[in-house]
């Protein structure tokens, strides 16, 4: 009883005490539109952050607008409307780049949540000089391996290079009658990573960090100099599993959990899910492997294509409460206490310099994965270094050659057009 | 120019000169009477139309205050796309079975949903639920489509292995992704359909039968001279609404199949989306729109024609 | 003679309702799915696993409402597609009357032309819209979206009440002119009464594709304080994961208004036949 008289008059001095505050600062009601939040943290967003960022600045509400495919349409719309989002989610190239050169998303470098960021993420997302977007994670194409049907065809640890990785795709087909390996094609991002996985292992030694990304952004790459790249996807495409051009990444989730397909090759955000499938395929949450694909030739490092996720930018608004208002939303949300809410309800890598091991809960998969992403040599994935439009071409390329409709040769005829015809830099 | 039905045709033009002060006061009452109508398809759509053939002839980002004129360069380049005749003859081609597959499967379903009489299951529920699918917006018909074509959980593969067929790679072959989409968008629409047919039929004077009986018709002499012939603006609707919806399609095909394989099955307004949205060329993409907006008028002025005359012959 | 008929009545239901029901799979598997988990929908699309049902429940459904914010984006979307649909009746069956029963060529050229502009794809005048919007003042606004909404069903409208009014006898105004009446009490007394059945199909066809709406108000309306159910489903539909089970949830609450609206119209215009109506 006592206790809950207490309480009572704590909540009262609270109210006066937030009320004595508000009539000192005198803070005018803004309401705050951002345009950032996705499913996979739409719960994190309206039970954790939203509430918590509210009762730190009350005369701050916050919005979340409309965010998910239709991203580009939505931001597009709001800019004729001249009424873009104070904060919303920025990516490369397109109306984003339009609205940088229009002086319509600002430069962050003076926030103090860029310091935070590693420099080539930040290199990633600054386009003509100006920073546009802190990225909320780290991107890496990985493996899945059910080991308990490798087991099956004979194989008792994960390949280690590509021709063992194409001896074992074979293996399972043939002694287990099940299918080799799967992606998510339906998606550019994911379709783009056996490919460009095979190029920078083919061709990355030759061409060396940040020369690859230079070429792609100019349409200058020549992939048909490295004739090796058509071969290995002729030798790729036969073990993919039938639909995984149309797959996805809920329909590779499910067939790893069926127990049909033993590999996947899927972003590190995918982690969750995949892993517990197979665990759920198996019975064993120890057969699910998650490596760095074992793309390179015996005796090589390995090559591995990583990027920035989505990022978070600012943009230009006149009023100077909401201007505030964005303000100290924007340093909020890159505070580690804050961010980890993204952080964790997704389970990617952390790109946060200043998060501490204990705000990061990562799955014991991602761990191993993530220690063994240190030794391989990273590149800029190629999707965030074109335009939209031969993102979107080059995955029906892709899709193509996946579905057993175009010869590897075909396929990087009509990568390499598209490359040279519209690059990214004009 | 659509329907035009006996009792107008009748009616004899006059000459300017001759009409009467009611006629001609009949005329400023209808001109008000067309006001409100000219107001909010004047702003709300042939003001944008406008814009966007002006859009057509310049090079803007969406974004920039200034644009730069380019003649008919936008409509040139257009055959660069890759994928570009493809593209076309696809919507075409899917405009055309969409069409005539739903005209022709909802006519049918009007025609068993018409029947009333003893021994037969309730109309109105049968109706409703033939309605049910046209409820549903075209992104979620799409989905729910793209989850049962799937090629390795999807409920129709599974219902063929039960059957002890072969499962089909729906998404994946050229040729057979064409029909899935089309299959998919004649569900979607043909519940639409089947409503107009059975408003077309219900206004058929149940006299008309009764008197052919009398004459000794037989029963697919009345059903071609009487039903199928008093349909005939029924037909003219559903043909035309169909056809120009199958066009201007773009979620459910997207959804469906992704416009794979290949450019097989991406249509023009997915294109459309793609140059203005994605590409943020709102230049080329006006100038798409206008070479699909010319498409579909001329098609649908040569259905209407042939449909007309069909009304006309009886 | 009575029972071969009797047999083809039976083989003609029956056949009927098998077609029926392979219509309505896709709609049993959508609704069976709003009662899974996300990955159940996928991995078991058709069956009805009780204890794996149980364990979701209605879970999805409530989950929705909450996100969808299910009241204010009822209420939005209902005076949307309401006040739209008001509109398109009232004008496009004050057009189609003039068009249908004056014969002018003027008249004529007006019809084709809004005909043809039914050709034209919203989505390539979608920008333009919401720039002219921002001049009009109307964007962000409910009003703005309202007579979007109208704009661009009223060729469809005009199509439907011209083609219907253009049956009905010339003999049903003429003894209304000779009675003296004007013309709009014509319209009133004698047109509006039999124009039922031609309205519900057009509500049916227009509202359906007004209450599912998602790009002119994910557009044209500012964010969540005005919230509609389209775009409060688009949440569920993420870049890297769909809902699918909240999704198909939140889709059969939302549509449950027009299930509602179209057994209503459905009765309505059974009653008005339109054959009854010209004989009386």
């Amino acid at each position: 009883m006592t206790m809950r008289r207490l309480l009572a008059v704590c909540c009262m001095l609270a109210l006066l005490a937030s009320f004595g505050l508000g009539l000192a600062e005198e803070k005018k009601p803004v309401t705050l539109q951002v345009s950032i939040v996705e499913t996979d943290w739409l719960d994190a967003w309206e039970d954790g952050m939203k509430p918590a960022f509210e009762a730190e600045y009350p005369w701050i509400t916050l919005e979340a607008v409309s965010l998910g495919e239709e991203k580009r349409i939505f931001h597009a719309t709001r800019a004729a409307a001249n009424d873009l989002p104070p904060v919303l989610q920025t990516d490369v190239g397109g109306i984003y780049y339009e609205l940088i050169d229009a002086g319509r998303i600002l430069d962050l470098s003076g926030y103090e949540a860029a310091a935070s960021i590693p420099q080539s993420y930040k290199d990633a997302y600054t386009y003509n000089g100006v920073l546009f977007g802190l990225t909320q994670g780290a991107a890496f194409d990985a493996l899945y391996l059910n080991m308990a049907i490798l087991k099956e065809a004979g194989w008792e640890a994960a390949p280690a290079n590509w021709d063992e990785f194409i001896q074992c795709c074979k293996d399972v087909m043939e002694k287990t009658g099940k299918a080799a390996v799967t992606v998510a094609g339906a998606k550019s991002t994911t379709i783009w990573m056996p490919f460009e996985t095979i190029l920078l292992n083919v061709a990355g030694e030759t061409l060396g960090a940040g020369v690859y990304e230079e070429q792609i952004r100019k349409g200058t790459l020549d992939v048909s100099a490295f004739p090796a790249v058509a071969e290995r996807l002729d030798q790729l495409a036969p073990y993919m599993m039938t639909g995984s051009s149309q797959n996805t990444e809920d329909d590779v989730t499910a067939v790893m959990a069926e127990g049909t397909c033993a590999m996947a090759i899927a972003g590190n955000w995918t982690a969750n899910n995949i892993t517990n499938a197979i665990a759920t395929a198996t019975g064993d949450i120890a057969n699910a492997l998650m490596i760095v694909p074992p793309f390179n030739d015996p005796g090589k490092k390995v090559w591995l294509a990583a990027t920035p996720e989505s990022a978070i930018g600012v943009s230009k608004v006149d009023d100077p409460g909401l201007a505030e208002a964005r303000d100290i939303f924007f340093e909020w949300l890159y505070r580690p206490e804050n961010f980890k809410w993204i952080q964790n309800a997704r389970g990617t890598l952390p790109v946060l310099a200043n998060m501490t091991a204990d705000q990061v809960v990562l799955p014991d998969a991602v761990k191993v994965f993530s220690a063994a992403t240190q030794d391989a040599t990273t590149f800029s994935m190629s999707f965030n270094n074109v335009t939209e439009t031969v993102n979107l071409d080059i995955q029906t390329a892709l899709a193509d050659l996946f579905s057993g409709n175009a010869t590897g040769a075909q396929t990087v005829e009509r990568i390499q057009a598209l490359y040279s015809a519209d690059p990214l830099i004009k | 120019m659509v329907v035009m039905n006996n009792s107008t045709k009748r009616l004899a033009r006059e000459p300017a000169a001759n009409r009467t002060p009611f006629q001609r006061r009949r005329s400023v009452t209808g001109v008000l009477f067309l006001v409100p109508t000219m107001l909010l398809v004047g702003v709300f759509i042939v003001w944008p139309l406008i814009d966007v053939i002006i859009l057509s002839f310049y090079d803007w980002n969406g974004v920039s205050t200034t644009m730069s004129f380019v003649g008919l360069e936008n409509f040139r380049s257009l055959t660069d796309l890759p994928g570009f005749w493809e593209m076309a003859s696809g919507t075409v081609v899917y405009a055309a079975g969409v069409t005539a597959l739903t005209v022709v499967i909802s006519f049918f379903v009007a025609l068993g949903l018409d029947k009333k009489g003893k021994g037969r299951i309730n109309r109105s529920f049968l109706r409703a639920m033939w309605f049910l699918p046209c409820l549903l917006s075209m992104m979620v018909v799409g989905i729910l489509w793209r989850i049962m074509y799937n090629y390795n959980t999807g409920v129709i593969n599974n219902l063929l292995a039960a059957a002890g067929a072969k499962p089909v790679n729906w998404l994946e072959t050229y040729g057979v992704t064409r029909w899935a989409i089309i299959v998919a968008s004649v569900w979607a629409q043909l519940g639409m359909c089947v409503v107009i047919f059975l408003a077309g039929l219900q206004s058929i004077p149940t006299e008309l039968y009764e008197a052919a009986k009398i004459d000794g018709a037989s029963g697919l002499q009345r059903f071609t001279n009487i039903t199928f012939t008093m349909m005939a603006p029924s037909i003219t609707i559903n043909v035309l609404t169909t056809s120009i919806t199958a066009f201007k399609m773009y979620e459910l095909p997207l959804t469906v199949s992704n416009g794979l394989p290949g450019y097989h099955t991406r249509l023009l307004t997915q294109k459309i989306h793609d140059l203005g949205f994605k590409a943020i060329d709102l230049g080329r993409g006006s100038a798409l729109s206008v070479v699909l907006i010319v498409v579909i008028t001329v098609i649908s002025i040569v259905q209407l024609t042939y449909l007309r005359r069909r009304e006309d012959i009886y | 003679m009575k029972k071969r008929r009797f047999v083809r009545i039976v083989l003609g239901e029956f056949g009927l309702v098998l077609l029926t029901l392979l219509i309505l799979l896709p709609v049993y598997y959508f609704v069976i799915g709003s009662f899974k988990a996300r990955m159940d929908i996928v991995k078991y699309p058709l069956q009805i696993t009780w204890p794996m049902v149980s364990s979701v429940g209605f879970k999805n459904f409530a989950y929705a409402f909450d996100r969808i914010k299910m009241f204010s984006a009822l209420t939005n979307t209902a005076m949307i597609t309401g006040s739209a649909l008001v509109i398109v009746v009232v004008c496009g069956s004050l057009a189609g009357f003039v068009i249908a029963r004056i014969d002018r060529r003027m008249f004529r050229l007006f019809y084709t032309f809004l005909i043809g502009l039914m050709v034209i794809p919203f989505i390539g005048c979608l920008i333009p819209l919401v720039v002219q919007s921002t001049k009009l003042g109307t964007y962000n606004t409910l009003l703005g979206c309202i007579l979007i909404q109208a704009a661009w069903n009223l060729p469809f409208a005009v199509f439907l009440f011209t083609g219907f009014m253009r049956g009905l006898p010339k003999e049903l105004e003429e003894a209304g002119y000779i009675d003296g009446c004007s013309m709009i009490s014509v319209y009133l007394r004698i047109f509006l009464p039999l124009l039922a059945p031609i309205t519900a199909t057009c509500c049916i066809r227009a509202g359906v594709g007004m209450w599912n709406d998602y790009l002119v108000s994910s557009s044209l309306l500012n964010g969540v304080q005005t919230p509609t159910l389209m775009v409060g489903v688009s949440m569920f539909f993420g870049a890297r994961r769909t809902e699918y089970g909240y999704a198909f949830a939140g889709i059969i609450m939302a549509s449950l208004p027009m299930i509602v609206m179209y057994v209503f119209l459905q009765k309505y215009f059974i009653k008005g036949l339109v054959a009854g109506a010209v004989k009386g």
